[in-house]
């Protein structure tokens, strides 16, 4: 009886906790997340239309590749393929690709090396939080 | 007996082959070089390149041709003495500024003297260094498909 109360009580605080609870991207989502408080205490959280905005945003500094979109085409649960190489690319969505953000260190090399390649600057981990949030809701 | 020698033989008639001209290089073996290397282009085999230039190349992956392949510096290190232990010769050391590329090495432009620019160039393509596009078992050092 008392094991259901817990396993009821535990649903009940899931169903009520941010979105992506229980979901093996979450701690590349609460680090980012602990770091955009840290930058802006009031951040009240991630927002997958963000994600997209920068998803899809273009820009001037790498003349190969504009966008995210380049490479990752326009929709994230397809196949992609580097602009310069030809190298097939596996999907960014979430739904396509489940490892995908679940590997914090993995998750900084691509948005480092990335962020820097097509905006030009790193990204705030508001802005990487974002951009998760919009591929594990696609 | 008998089996042994036509084994023999066999192993005899491969031999020369694989040691003619680059035709068949030994494949990545090392993990963390398969993974790395290859997740934006094919991960090139050690041979391709002599140790000399495997070291410029490696020295700043901040600055790898024109795209940033910054990687954390234990895995660099790994990956580079794993390329320069199983790298290919120094005769095919190239000169002149700016990194090394295989697609600039004399015997790779002598394989591909009669491959048009257009050619290269073609959607499915994109690039010279886009091995697999073609030699379709180029992941595993074969290349004796042209």
């Amino acid at each position: 009886m008392i094991r259901r109360t817990a396993l009821a009580l535990a649903l009940a605080i899931a169903a009520g906790a941010p979105a992506f609870a229980g979901s093996p991207q979450d701690g590349v989502l609460a680090h980012y997340l602990a770091e955009a408080r840290k930058a802006d205490p009031a951040f009240a959280g991630f927002q997958p239309a963000r994600g997209e905005a920068l998803f899809r945003s273009r820009h001037t500094v790498n003349p190969d590749a504009a966008s995210c979109t380049t490479c990752h085409t326009d929709n994230p649960a397809a196949m992609g393929r580097h602009a310069k190489t030809g190298r097939p690319i596996d999907p960014v969505a979430v739904s396509a690709n489940p490892k995908r953000f679940t590997d914090l260190a993995e998750v900084e090399k691509r948005f480092t090396r990335d962020c820097k390649s097509i905006i030009g600057r790193d990204c705030t981990a508001a802005e990487k939080g974002d951009y998760v949030a919009f591929m594990m809701s696609k | 007996m008998r089996r042994l020698i036509a084994a023999a033989v066999l192993a005899g008639l491969a031999a020369p082959a694989a040691a003619s001209e680059m035709e068949r290089v030994a494949p990545v073996r090392d993990a963390l070089t398969k993974k790395e290397c290859g997740s934006c282009h094919m991960a090139f085999q050690p041979e391709l390149l002599p140790a000399s230039a495997w070291k410029a190349v490696m020295a700043d992956l901040a600055k790898h041709y024109s795209d940033d392949a910054s990687l954390p510096a234990d895995k660099a290190a790994a990956i580079r003495d794993y390329l320069v232990a199983n790298s290919g010769s120094e005769r095919w050391a190239q000169a002149g500024a700016g990194l090394p590329r295989i697609t600039e090495a004399g015997w790779f432009q002598r394989k591909h003297r009669k491959i048009s620019e257009r050619a290269f160039k073609d959607p499915k393509v994109l690039t010279r260094s886009n091995c697999p596009a073609c030699h379709v078992d180029a992941e595993r050092g074969y290349y004796e498909d042209d």
